[in-house]
């Protein structure tokens, strides 16, 4: 499809439009949705609920979207619709939009990885490789304390560890 | 019939417990979903009955201290048995409301009811009277992992366990307490100090959770945010604040007796009279007094009766009353219903 504005250029972006509550849809090229975003002035409509929603997810209604849309290959939901239904469709979506996720969780949550408890039966080699993360960490407040001596024990704990898991080679990264 | 027992029971989190006239329950709520099938919102009707037959089979075999758990499918249980779940606190009000095929599985006492296709495939939820919130994620805790020995669930290493809603991603946990601040309210610092617990990552909502209004001046506490922090370390920063809370709760209740003795001692023996005279309840006016007359017993202002604040409470409202009479109410019936077993449980002596 040839973009709406321009006509020469293939269309690349899907633009969708709200002004007044009226909605225009728009195909447009890269360089054309560029300049359309940069003409058009931002308002905020009141603010409900999902309108408190959707500015925690980035997501303003009054601003145009400019984005290709992809689907989750597995349960083929689309990054808008979960910004709409304020929920992710399968786990695999945490994966397919990953980078569009990334800023929301830290808004959420205040960035961090997980800490906490991993499956019993599922996560045996996810608690190795915690406890490898966490036996490092204090090696590395053993080697401030000038505690050689333990630091010797816990480093021997970490080749150990890593051996059952079949990893190596970074073991001693940080002397 | 055995249905009807299983609804009929006391539940567990609805006991008083011996030094805590603040803190009055807690619960523990950990969302998990199965590997490779899309979340519950999405899926299809018949996705959604897989789900449901490998979760309830999985379910029915699990068993905590000897008491099995019990599944209703929610798609065929009549609406009043629906709507005395979500009174009870056992369901919450979307998977009430939801169409697709969903249900929750209960033990005896009420302490475990695990709910299955709400916003995630499996909301495990341990409901207890006080404030143990430990004991309560270590039972939550062994309930997942035997679910997980049958089941997988959604995890990666480092965002955790994965949920439909990204503001459960991690431990997937909730976990909350619910408090009677009637003091704090009547001095009006309840929104002032509510108001700073979102900075501290809490969230406050009412009795009846999400936008309900804090009738019977309760309130519930509960973490925010579930990623980048152990359930530890969440319930420890949950319980610190709890302290806080009833710290501020206390000491408003004895500034009161120092300062307002008599008006203080005029209501709370009003809210008695009323709650053992009335012939006539609305739902407003019994939570109202019945939170008076609770801080009328913790204070030793008057003495106390046989029933819990929270049973009370809860088993007056519109759908636990017409299941307990077995019959349909109007409005004005069951004010009439609800005086008459308040009358009854006033009457109850502590101890008998």
């Amino acid at each position: 499809m040839l973009c709406h504005r321009c006509g020469q250029r293939e269309a690349s972006m899907h633009l969708i439009q709200t002004v007044n509550g009226k909605t225009r849809e728009l195909y447009l090229c890269e360089q054309c949705a560029k300049q359309s975003q940069e003409m058009n002035p931002v308002f905020h409509p009141a603010m409900g609920v999902a309108g408190l929603l959707q500015a925690l997810w980035g997501f303003n209604p009054a601003v145009n979207e400019v984005q290709k849309e992809e689907n989750c290959p597995v349960c083929g939901v689309s990054f808008t619709q979960i910004t709409r239904a304020g929920k992710l469709g399968c786990s695999r979506c945490y994966e397919k939009f990953e980078a569009q996720l990334a800023p929301v969780l830290r808004r959420l949550h205040g960035g961090g990885q997980h800490k906490g408890k991993i499956p019993q039966r599922r996560g045996a080699v996810i608690r190795d490789k915690m406890e490898i993360k966490e036996l490092k960490e204090r090696l590395q407040a053993l080697i401030r304390q000038e505690n050689f001596e333990e630091a010797a024990g816990v480093r021997d704990q970490i080749k150990g560890l890593e051996q059952t898991l079949g990893v190596g080679g970074d073991a001693n990264a940080k002397e | 019939m055995q249905r009807n027992d299983l609804l009929l029971r006391q539940s567990a989190w609805m006991q008083e417990v011996e030094n805590s006239p603040v803190v009055l329950s807690n619960r523990i709520r950990l969302a998990r979903n199965l590997e490779n099938i899309p979340f519950p919102h999405v899926l299809t009707a018949e996705g959604a009955w897989q789900a449901e037959d490998v979760l309830a089979a999985a379910l029915q075999k699990i068993e905590i201290e000897g008491d099995r758990l019990t599944y209703l499918a929610l798609n065929s249980l009549p609406p009043l048995e629906v709507k005395v779940l979500l009174e009870k606190h056992l369901i919450s009000l979307d998977l009430a409301n939801a169409k697709r095929p969903r249900g929750v599985a209960l033990t005896q006492d009420h302490r475990l009811a695990v709910m299955v296709n709400e916003e995630d495939h499996v909301r495990i939820q341990v409901l207890m009277p006080g404030d143990r919130l430990t004991e309560s994620f270590r039972q939550a805790s062994l309930v997942d992992d035997a679910l997980e020995a049958e089941v997988d669930f959604c995890f990666r290493e480092a965002q955790g366990y994965l949920t439909a809603c990204p503001t459960n991603v991690g431990t997937g946990m909730r976990a909350s307490v619910m408090v009677h601040l009637p003091a704090m309210v009547m001095t009006n610092q309840v929104q002032q100090v509510l108001g700073t617990l979102t900075q501290l990552g809490l969230t406050v909502r009412g009795l009846f959770g999400e936008g309900s209004q804090a009738l019977g001046n309760i309130f519930q506490l509960s973490n925010q945010i579930t990623l980048g922090k152990s359930e530890e370390d969440i319930i420890t920063h949950l319980q610190a604040v709890t302290r806080q809370m009833v710290e501020i709760e206390m000491t408003a209740r004895e500034n009161m007796r120092q300062q307002a003795s008599l008006m203080l001692e005029d209501k709370i023996w009003r809210a008695r009279g009323i709650l053992q005279n009335a012939r006539r309840l609305s739902s407003e006016e019994m939570m109202h007094f019945l939170s008076m007359d609770r801080l009328g017993t913790d204070m030793g202002m008057i003495p106390g009766t046989g029933t819990s604040f929270t049973a009370m409470l809860i088993n007056s409202h519109p759908g636990c009353l017409q299941y307990v009479l077995d019959k349909e109410l109007e409005p004005e019936q069951r004010d009439e219903e609800r005086s008459r077993i308040i009358r009854a449980a006033m009457s109850e002596k502590r101890g008998d």
